[in-house]
């Protein structure tokens, strides 16, 4: 019997389920104070998380968490997969675009006056680690925003902290960790939610283990100046992706992966995400594009309710 | 000592069943060959367009072919399908 607990925390909603013989809501309960606890340290909208205390660092060694220690590490193997696409030290670049408070609290269509000029990104290997001490140096200038990564590394945690109780899937705020077959040996249903219509499903992917993430410029947006901008920046220019894709959805062995992946596929624009995803056999994917067309790159006719 | 005229019987026997059964079988190929090809006709002849030559140099190397863009389109078959699929545990969006 599925079990399922659902939550709001870093600005977005959480589900998490599992797999039991009865109906037991008890090693659910415990799922919402492990997020709290990742908040606090990897949020840059709470003033006192630990990420903000670095950000303000500026240089002198601060000594981080386990957590926050993971999910740098975490964020440096994304970088280097998605050869910079997917970096954490675009927060200038996001606050400059008006991305600067919880995306709840952005007005929609918000009266930004400032100028339409873009921040430099840097990138997370300007870092120094020292392993020993869990000691971080970050550059004067260059400050993180851990957003998508951390939901997806949060998933997959929580994913697999569940596992011991039986068969899991958690659900942070798009980006899915599934850690294997339900009790009954069969896959689980996701659907993937229509950008244009959120009350109906493009497909029903059927997935055993892994992760599954979208990411999409379709709700994260406001206005700045009459322009439409969105959270997903593009590094090489410092400004919102100028892309044909609306939304990337993304296979991938973590939901983690995922995420980083259906961000560089969705950067990349449709004709060179679906080579990167077609290149990378543990990857499959889906985008849809601006003008409705659906684009699927070989493997995801394999996860494909049929 | 035996003769042959015997076998050579037989080997004529089977030269003349193998030819005939060639030759009939050349005349039904072509019997329906004939009757299946039509002469096409285009439903509006237009006057053939001069293909365009390539103007300048041809270089090898650069960027290689780009892949082919599958546009999917909900066929009758895929509605139907989904319409029977299981009732999705949760869904994947952009972060909401």
């Amino acid at each position: 019997m599925i079990n399922k607990l659902e939550f709001r925390v870093m600005g977005c909603h959480m589900l998490a389920a599992l797999d039991l013989p009865e109906e037991r809501l008890t090693e659910l309960e415990a799922v919402p104070d492990w997020f709290e606890v990742w908040e606090q340290s990897l949020s840059r909208f709470r003033a006192t998380s630990e990420l903000n205390q670095l950000n303000q660092s500026a240089g002198a060694p601060f000594q981080v968490s386990e957590t926050l220690w993971d999910v740098l590490q975490e964020s440096l193997t994304s970088e280097r997969l998605s050869f910079g696409l997917v970096t954490p030290a675009v927060l200038d670049a996001l606050v400059m675009a008006g991305y600067d408070r919880s995306f709840d609290a952005l007005p929609s269509a918000s009266a930004y006056l400032t100028p339409d000029h873009f921040a430099s990104v840097g990138l997370l290997s300007e870092l120094q680690l020292d392993e020993s001490s869990r000691t971080v140096y970050l550059p004067p200038g260059l400050h993180l925003d851990l957003g998508g990564i951390a939901k997806g590394w949060a998933a997959d945690q929580a994913a697999r902290k569940l596992s011991a109780c039986g068969p899991t899937l958690v659900n942070a705020g798009g980006d899915i960790a599934i850690s294997g077959p339900q009790s009954n040996g069969e896959a689980w249903p996701i659907g993937i939610t229509n950008p244009f219509d959120p009350e109906s499903n493009l497909e029903v992917l059927m997935i055993e283990r892994g992760g599954v993430a979208t990411s999409g410029r379709d709700y994260r947006r406001w206005q700045r100046d009459g322009i439409w901008q969105h959270h997903i920046i593009d590094p090489r220019t410092g400004l919102p992706a100028q892309t044909d894709v609306l939304t990337a959805t993304v296979i991938a062995p973590s939901a983690v992966d995922a995420e980083v992946a259906a961000k560089v596929a969705l950067i990349s624009g449709s004709h060179a995400g679906l080579d990167w995803l077609e290149s990378n056999r543990s990857l499959a994917g889906m985008l849809v594009l601006e003008d409705g067309q659906r684009v699927y790159s070989q493997r995801m006719y394999e996860f494909i309710w049929s | 000592m035996q003769s042959k005229p015997n076998t050579k019987n037989r080997d004529d026997l089977k030269v003349i069943i193998t030819a005939t059964a060639l030759t009939i079988t050349l005349a039904l190929w072509n019997l329906f060959s004939d009757g299946t090809q039509k002469p096409v006709q285009a439903a509006n002849p237009e006057p053939s367009v001069p293909t365009q030559m390539l103007q300048g140099k041809i270089l090898l190397g650069g960027l290689p072919p780009k892949t082919t863009i599958i546009v999917s389109q909900s066929s009758p078959s895929r509605q139907r399908n989904q319409q029977n699929s299981p009732r999705p545990v949760t869904n994947t969006s952009s972060s909401k």
